[in-house]
Formats: C-alpha cells, structure tokens, sequence
C-alpha cells in the first residue's frame, strides 16, 4: 500500500545520501562533517521495510506505535519520556556535576517550565508556587540600593544578570498563564512588583557611544560585565513582555544592532567584527523586530537598515542538506539547538517578509493600526497568503527535513533532547530542540485556531500544522519565535500589563 | 591555611534557597562553606588579599559564577593604585591573567574568564604606544594556542578581535594577515579565518576596501576556490567583497570582469573533478547573484535557468528559497 507517509519516507529516507556534503581536498572541517553525517545515517531509515524485530523494538522504545495491533510507521515524539525529564529538577535534588548551573538556576526553571508547557504537561499547581518563590530569592537589588534598581541572578546572593532575568520573566509569564488562578496571580504580582525596579537598572546597563555622529548604544549583561546583542534582546524581550519598554532605553539600540550583521549577511555579537552566528543572528533580528512593533515609523527589518537579502540567503544556507538540522556558522556541525535559534530566525524572517509585502501592498497603512505585537495574530491568521507556498509550510527552510533531524537525531530514547546522536541530553537542548520543533509546525502554517484568545489549557492550539508525518500526537503548542514562550502566554503578559500605566 | 582560620573574624551565611527550594544542587561541601565565607565578607565589602585568595579558590568550583568575578574585580580595583577606570596594577594583571588561562583550559567556551581578560586588558590596550605592550603580543599569542586546539572558538576570536580593534596597531593588523593565512592553509574551510580576513582588511569599520585592495583580495579568494569550489566560505566572501564594490560605484567592467573570474572556477572544477559543476551549489549561487548584478536579459534568463535547476535537481533542501528567488529574478 502506497500512501502519503510511504512517499515522504521514501523521499527522505533513501538516496538522500546524494545530499551529502561535497569536498575536494580533506581538512579538519571535512572530516568531523563526515563524522557527523555518518552518525546520523542509521537513523535516517526506511521504517516500514524494516524487519518485524527491529520495529518491535521500537515500539519498545516508544519510537513507534502499536495501534489494533499493527505497528504505524510513523516516528513518536517521546511525549512522557520528555516531560519525566524535564520534571527533574521539581523531583529531586540536582547531582553535583550540575554546580556550573549554580549561577543559572532561572534558567534551569525555564528551559525545563517552556518544555514542559509546549508538551502540554507543566508541573501541579503546588511546585508552580515553589518556582515562583524560589525565582523571588533570585531577585537582587543593586547595592541594596532600590533606586539603582535590580534584577534577577543566577540564584540567590548573586547580582542581577540579563540572562537570568530575561529567564526569569519568560518561567513568571508561563506561570502567569496557566490556569491555577492562585498561582497564576502570585506571578504576575511578582512581575508588577519588580517592573520599576528593572526599568531603573537596565537604564544602567546602557553603555552608549558617538560614532558618526550617530548615539549608538549596547547593553551590559550586568554591571562590569561583557556587552553583547544578547544583552539587547534579553532587555528588550522583558521590557516588551512588561510594557515598560520607552524612547530612553530604545535609543541607539537598533543603530548598535545593526552594526552587528556581518558581510555574510547573519549578525555576530559585536559590532564590526565578530563571525555570523545562529545564536546572535536570532538575538538581533529578535531585538530589531521588537523595535519595529514599538516604533510607529518603521514597518519591517529592512526600514532598520538589516541588509534583508544577505540576511536570508545566510539563513537559509544553515540547513544541513543532508542531516536537516541546522548549523550555528558556516562550515559548523549540525546541533539540534539551531532548530530554534536558526529556526526561529527563520520564522521571523517569514513574518518580516510577509509583513513587509503587505505594507507595500497596502500603502493605505491600514495595517499600522494592528497591535505592535509584531503582527504575531495576523500572521497566523493570514497565513494561507504568504508568499511561499504553503503545502509544506510557509517558511523558507524545509520543515519536514528539520523535524526529521529533531524527531529522529536529537531525541534520547530514554527522555531528553540532545545537540546530535553522540551528544549527552541536557535541559537546554530539550527546551530549544522542542521549540524549534514548535517552530517550524506552526509559524506561518495554515489557520491555526483562537491563538490569541483564551483556550483551555488542556486542548492542542493547532489542527493544521505543518508535519513531517501526520502525526496529531505529535502536534507541540506554538511559542512565540521573538520571546520564546506560547504564544498565547506571550500574548495574555503583553495584554495584561498594557492595561497598567507606562512608567 | 584553613578556611575557618584566615576568616575566623567572619560568621559564614549560608545559602537561602527560601523555605520551598527547587533546583537544589549537592554541593562540594568544600564549596559550600567557602560560598558561605564569600557571601559574608561580600555583603561586608570587604576588599582585600584574602578576599582575593578566596575568590581564586570559589571559581575553581564554578568559574561561571559572574558575581565572584565582578567582586574579584572590585577588589582588583580596590587595591590597585591606577585612577583610570580599569587601571589595575601591573603585577596583578599578570597574575589575573594567569588565573583566567589556568582556568580557561578545562572551559574554553567560558564568557566570563574571556571577559575578566578583557577588563585586566582594556588599560593596557588603550595606552599601547606608551605601556607594557609586549602584554599584547602575549595575549595574541595566548589566543594562538587556544586557537590551535580549537580553531573555530567564538570566545576566542572575540577576544582577539577585541585586542586588535582596540589596540588600534598598524602592525597589529598587518601581522594578522600572515596568522590568518596559516589558518587557512590548515583548513581551509575554517569561516572564522575568513571571517578575522574581513574584519582585518576592513580594520573594523564599515568602510568599503579601495579597488586595488579589493582586486588582490579577490585574487586570493580564487586560489582557494581552485583548492575546493565546494567550500561555502571563499564564497561568501567573494560574494561580499563583490556587491561592496558594485554598491560603490556600479562599475559593470568589474562586473564582468568577476563572471570571467567565476567561469574560470567553473572551468577548472570541471576540468579537475569531472563532475557536473551544478553539484557545486555555491558556486551556482553567487553565479546567479552576480548574473543578477549585471541585470541585462540574456543575464537574467540564464540566472533563471540556473535558480531552475537548483530548485528541482541540485538543492531541493531550499526548494522554496529559490522559487522565491525565481519569482524575484522574474521581476
């Protein structure tokens, strides 16, 4: 029997070592490439010619599923396997090898908190209270001194860091979300509570400059510490997300970004010299788009001065034309946390284009009155008219080939998502694996339902992803590619703090 | 000396995790008490020698915790005579560094032990002409060998970009050169080679390169192509050193001049390997971006044919990359 799923299969499963990097001479770069394509290969198999042992060992495993006894050749999602362990640090206490984490413990609740709620499965009510009252300790005042402001550290007794905070306030806003009303409430109090306090102290972070007789301006990630455009999109997201986000803080910044993309066209981390970088190249457009939705005069990337087209003929070029993941540089391995910061970029480059298509469509401006949120609601709404086609989604990567690599690569059998097959799982790459995996189903993909609106916190979001197997078990809730978290979280933090007055 | 000796004066505060901690870690208990010691005299303000001592001794256990570095560096400041801002003494940048590099060795990827080499440095390389320069040729050469077991370090290349950009040397920078160029006859592929090439000929401004200069850069580029037309990076390169010079002064004869250049790759690839040269997917690529530079029909048509064929034969991965781009090259 020849259905849709054989076709797929067959399509990336066999002769797809054809795919395979090329090279002529062998250096370094070539050999851990192989390496790498070779590691992945035995996971790149045609599932249903495979022998009846080897697929009951897989359903062992959970990889497949047993349905009225006969086995489905389409690979699972480790659902429960994921979310045993990203319950771990609610569970038990931490081995001491985790002591590097000790200065990230914000981050530590995020990662797992994200995960566990684009799996639908976020922790009882009673260890929601005890995040957000372990997050509290992680709060800090600079000196002590409230008019100096403060943020969140990496835990307690630590000064505030942007990393941290900006981790904070994602796992605050999750919870801030979620459907347990006492909880929920003593989130978004926490959050009330400290927004002057954090406004006060990222107005101490900036570290501005004359250059061409242009203010340009990065951000510390903490007092005496590096400045990089990961501080800017840390500072910018939870500024955002908490509506204290003014003309003071955004000054200089997108003209200090914007110096950051490189000739290759992707950003680095400083201005003028740093490599292009998948990471960075998400923090800076995530960090122009957010200027963009703020400010009233500018429509989309290009409007910023971002080179558009280097921009994304960098982007698309970090797909691994045979593994499908995506690469953070060129000549990099493939690592299954780019399916985020590559695949995220990759989605906000769908909504830039889209969005600058439609004001060039549409000189009326009668899309400059939608809400600043990027346009996030309007994007899903409008997807069926994005400018690529939108039978395997509307994004300019091929989505099916990323979620083979997350689905079969990255996936530890016994819970955990990893960089790539000979790579321990740990909390960071489960939370960015997942995401990008949420990613490249749902951003620009067809009509998903209520995004904005309140749904119930038991019931999918989406009944038209894009999917590498039509798999509904599958199926993640969608994050927000700028913040991060759902974007019916996203949005519901945005809404609430915008009925409290500007500081 | 013991921990409950040289701190006999100070009560230790122990961790607050707040009365439901989560995210516990087990602790060394070693680490425990001498965080415990930390806490104390950091919430005292203590800067001294032994608040030093016990810093160095913290951060063995975890060198990402940022705030004993940037308590570290209060006391660095603290007990150094300089009045400039990061203006530590001499020997205890010396030592600092040491510290950082004994460190760095188990977690190269580590952002604060690169940025604490940054502070200790930023005096020293702003005051080149008139300081303790060979400071700065060590440190190059420090980068050098962390490079040396890890040629593609981010950290490491940040660092050393930083050093050069701010430095500001003439030598510096012509010396680069010759160290980049190793790198590539090692590999060739290495992209934060070529990257540090970009940012070296362009001294670190968005200065466009004068034609001469531009004109040797992409003889060199092509060399490397010949090596291997597969390779992404010369690539890019060449792509970005092109569209800079046609921004400039849309001058078409160097327009022309470079399709000659990529024919000639295209020619020798085939000649060499025997192979269909639209397997070498970047080499299709910047041939089509510069057909589409020149702009004229038969350019364009062929740019087309070409974006055809990579989307249905050669490079289906970005299928739907270069239908938009055929749809573009269409007008």
């Amino acid at each position: 029997m020849a259905s849709a799923e054989d076709d797929i299969q067959s399509r990336y499963s066999a002769g797809t070592t054809r795919y395979k990097s090329k090279h002529l001479i062998s250096t370094e770069s070539t050999r851990i490439q192989t390496s790498t394509e070779n590691e992945c290969q035995p996971f790149f198999i045609h599932i249903p010619s495979l022998d009846p042992s080897s697929k009951a060992d897989l359903v062992r495993l959970g990889m497949l599923k047993e349905k009225n006894g006969e086995i489905s050749p389409i690979i699972q999602l480790l659902r429960e396997k994921h979310v045993k362990y990203a319950n771990r640090p609610y569970t038990s206490p931490l081995p001491g090898s985790y002591i590097s984490l000790d200065s990230s413990k914000p981050w530590i609740i995020y990662w797992t908190l994200h995960s566990l709620d684009l799996l639908d499965a976020l922790p009882e009510e009673e260890d929601l209270c005890k995040i957000v009252s372990s997050l509290e300790a992680c709060f800090a005042t600079i000196q002590c001194n409230e008019k100096e402001g403060g943020g969140f550290g990496g835990s307690n007794g630590q000064i505030p860091h942007c990393a941290t905070t900006y981790a904070a306030v994602n796992a605050l806003s999750i919870i801030a979300g979620c459907s347990h009303s006492k909880v929920s409430s003593m989130a978004i109090e926490l959050l009330e509570s400290k927004r002057e306090l954090l406004y006060n102290w990222y107005l101490s972070l900036r570290e501005e400059r004359i250059e061409d007789g242009a203010l340009k301006c990065g951000y510390r990630m903490h007092h005496n510490g590096e400045v990089d455009v990961r501080a800017t999109y840390c500072v910018f997201s939870v500024c955002r997300l908490l509506n204290i986000l003014n003309a003071d803080l955004i000054k200089g910044a997108m003209e200090h970004v914007v110096d950051c993309q490189t000739y290759e066209g992707g950003f680095g981390g400083e201005p003028f010299t740093t490599e292009a970088h998948g990471g960075y190249t998400f923090c800076a457009m995530a960090a122009l788009m957010i200027i963009v939705g703020y400010r009233k005069d500018l429509n989309a990337l290009s409007d910023c001065g971002v080179d558009v087209d280097a921009l994304r003929d960098w982007i698309v070029y970090r797909q691994m034309g045979y593994e499908g993941g995506f690469q953070g540089r060129a000549n990099k391995l493939v690592d299954g946390c780019y399916s985020f910061w590559v695949g995220g970029a990759v989605a906000m480059l769908g909504v830039d284009m889209h969005q600058s298509s439609t004001f060039r469509n549409h000189d009326s401006g009668i899309y400059s009155e939608i809400p600043d949120d990027i346009g996030m609601q309007r994007l899903y709404d409008d997807a069926t008219s994005s400018l690529i086609d939108c039978e395997e989604g509307g994004l300019l990567c091929d989505q099916k080939l990323l979620q083979r690599y997350v689905l079969l690569c990255a996936q530890d059998v016994n819970g955990g998502l990893r960089d790539k097959p000979s790579k321990p799982r740990d909390f960071y790459h489960t939370c960015y694996n997942l995401s990008g995996l949420s990613a490249s189903q749902h951003v620009l993909s067809s009509k998903p339902k209520n995004l904005g609106k309140s749904v119930g916190d038991g019931k999918l979001e989406n009944d038209e992803a894009t999917m590498y197997e039509n798999e509904p078990e599958n199926i993640l809730h969608p994050t927000h590619p700028v913040y991060n978290i759902r974007v019916h979280r996203a949005l519901q933090v945005i809404s609430h703090f915008q009925k409290l007055e500007q500081l | 000396m013991l921990l409950t000796e040289i701190f006999n004066d100070i009560t230790p505060i122990p961790q607050d995790d707040g009365p439901n901690p989560i995210c516990q870690i087990d602790y060394p208990q070693e680490f425990d008490m001498a965080q415990s010691y930390l806490r104390a005299i950091l919430q005292k303000k203590e800067y001294s020698e032994r608040a030093l001592q016990l810093t160095a001794y913290c951060l063995q256990f975890n060198p990402a915790n940022y705030t004993t570095w940037w308590y570290r560096r209060q006391c660095l400041s603290a007990l150094s005579e300089g009045h400039s801002e990061n203006e530590y003494d001499h020997t205890r940048v010396v030592k600092d560094l040491m510290l950082c590099s004994k460190l760095g060795g188990g977690n190269p990827k580590n952002y604060q032990i690169w940025f604490h080499r940054r502070n200790l440095l930023e005096y020293t390389c702003k005051n080149y002409e008139n300081g303790n320069g060979y400071l700065i040729q060590e440190e190059l050469e420090y980068i050098a060998e962390v490079l040396n077991q890890d040629a593609k370090n981010y950290h490491a290349w940040s660092h050393r970009q930083w050093v050069i950009s701010t430095t500001n040397s003439e030598t510096i920078y012509k010396n680069e050169l010759q160290f980049i160029d190793k790198l590539l006859q090692k590999d060739v592929r290495n992209n934060s080679a070529w990257n540090q090439r970009w940012f070296v000929t362009h001294c670190a401004s968005k200065s466009p390169l004068a034609m001469e200069t531009a004109q040797q850069e992409l003889e060199y580029t092509l060399t490397k192509l010949k090596l291997d037309a597969y390779n992404e990076s010369p690539w890019r390169y060449l792509l970005a050193i092109i569209k800079e010079q046609y921004r400039l002064n849309k001058n078409m004869e160097f327009v022309n001049q470079v399709l000659e250049w990529i024919q000639e790759v295209k020619v020798h690839f085939e000649t060499e390997t025997k192979r269909d040269w639209m397997t070498c997917i970047h080499l299709v690529a910047v041939y089509i971006d510069v057909l589409e530079l020149k702009g004229d029909a038969e350019s364009m048509d062929l740019a087309l044919e070409y974006a055809g064929k990579l989307e249905t034969v050669y490079d289906p991965i970005r299928k739907k990359y270069w239908k938009l781009r055929s749809s573009q090259l269409r007008g």
